[in-house]
């Protein structure tokens, strides 16, 4: 093939693949908008995700499933937002849990204020070698 | 020629006709209060005197000798015992001189509007201060074409201290809910061109651990009661005289999800 015949299909090509790998945004009041994952875990899933608000703090609960038959190292920490996307407080250390084979563990967590209006939870799981998000 | 002359007359008339914005005068918010009381007074008067004298004479001659002695004791004692005991009860009005400045300020942010000052309410007859034809009769509202007179339906302190779950920290709460009626009068025809309670809320929570002791912020309390209620009223108006959209729908701070509300994720 005559090589500037291939420049225009190397780019178009890169063009396509570079669509197909982008990740569509998450629906806002879905679990993978208030999830931040450092590495895409294969076995551990975050099958429910609830928050209310009690005595004017958030309090959120999660529920983490471990689909391996073996025992699953999880480190998690939650980010607190104020009402402008602001973080409240300072940074939570991170909190390891493990989550035995094929068990639910749940996960609670209360805003340290009253400012905090919204959350993230971080997670990640050494063990799984999954692709980055 | 003539065109032009007309041309200036609108344009003067539609000039004097926009800088004429409706002016509205926002009374303080008027309260009635039942005070009640209950004295006891012990009144105890002990009053008590006592005189004694003692005289001796003794004379002894060559012939005869003589002794005499007289003695004598006057006591008086008097007790006097009152006590009384009841409790009374009146209906206090008034007028509270806080909470409508954020009410003004959200008005005037609205730009539909004017506001004159009102005259507060001093006087110390009691009900006739919901008498609010009179007082515009009397001229309590200078230049206005409309008073929100605002009444207090309710005022509620609330200081709470409950656990949080899963920690061994408590949620010390200070709060204040204020609830008042609303009502826009004309102030040419008395005609009521909207009426509607409004809502003001504030709260100062801290986090605290067993033992130590937080002294809640009233101020803070009372900024936020009087800013969320400005934001309702002003909203409410809007909403009622069909201005339009009120543009500043920020929710008070805090507000944002209601409390108990339990959102669910979607997977």
């Amino acid at each position: 093939m005559h090589p500037f015949k291939i420049v225009p299909l190397a780019i178009a090509l890169s063009l396509l693949s570079g669509c197909a790998s982008h990740k569509p945004p998450p629906r806002p009041g879905s679990i993978h908008a208030k999830v931040e994952q450092l590495s895409e875990m294969s076995y551990l899933q975050i099958t429910d995700l609830r928050a209310v608000k009690r005595n004017h703090l958030l309090t959120v609960q999660a529920e983490i499933n471990n689909t391996d038959s073996d025992n699953q190292q999880l480190y998690y920490r939650f980010k607190w937002l104020d009402a402008n996307g602001f973080t409240v407080g300072s940074e939570e250390a991170w909190k390891p849990v493990l989550v035995y084979a094929y068990q639910k563990q749940t996960l609670t967590a209360v805003a340290p204020s009253p400012q905090a209006t919204d959350f993230r939870l971080v997670v990640q799981s050494p063990d799984n070698t999954g692709n980055l998000p | 020629m003539k065109a032009l002359r007309l041309l200036f007359l609108m344009s003067s008339l539609f000039g004097a006709c926009s800088a004429q914005a409706t002016k509205i005068a926002v009374t303080d918010l008027a309260y009635a209060e039942r005070v009640s009381g209950y004295f006891h007074i012990v009144d105890y008067h002990n009053k008590s005197s006592e005189r004694a004298s003692h005289s001796e004479r003794e004379r002894d001659g060559f012939e005869s000798s003589s002794a005499s002695s007289r003695s004598s004791y006057n006591g008086k004692s008097q007790t006097d015992y009152t006590e009384v005991e009841s409790s009374y009860s009146y209906i206090e009005y008034g007028e509270l001189r806080k909470f409508v400045g954020d009410i003004k300020g959200e008005i005037l942010k609205t730009g539909d509007f004017k506001l004159s000052q009102a005259k507060p309410y001093t006087a110390k007859s009691g009900e006739q201060i919901y008498d609010i034809i009179s007082r515009i009769k009397k001229g309590a509202y200078p230049g206005a074409d409309y008073v929100l007179f605002g009444t207090v339906s309710d005022l509620d302190f609330r200081n709470e201290v409950n656990p949080i779950i899963g920690t061994d920290t408590l949620s010390s709460t200070f709060s204040l809910t204020l609830v008042a009626e609303f009502s826009l009068i004309s102030t040419r025809t008395y005609e009521v061109k909207a009426a509607f309670s409004a809502t003001g809320e504030g709260q100062d929570v801290r986090i605290v651990t067993g033992g130590s002791r937080v002294v809640p912020s009233r101020g803070k309390v009372v900024s936020e009661v009087s800013k969320s209620l400005g934001l309702d009223v002003a909203r409410q108006i809007n909403e009622q005289l069909g201005i339009g959209a009120y543009q500043n729908t920020a929710p008070a701070p805090g507000n944002a999800m209601q409390e108990g509300e339990v959102v669910h994720f979607a997977p």
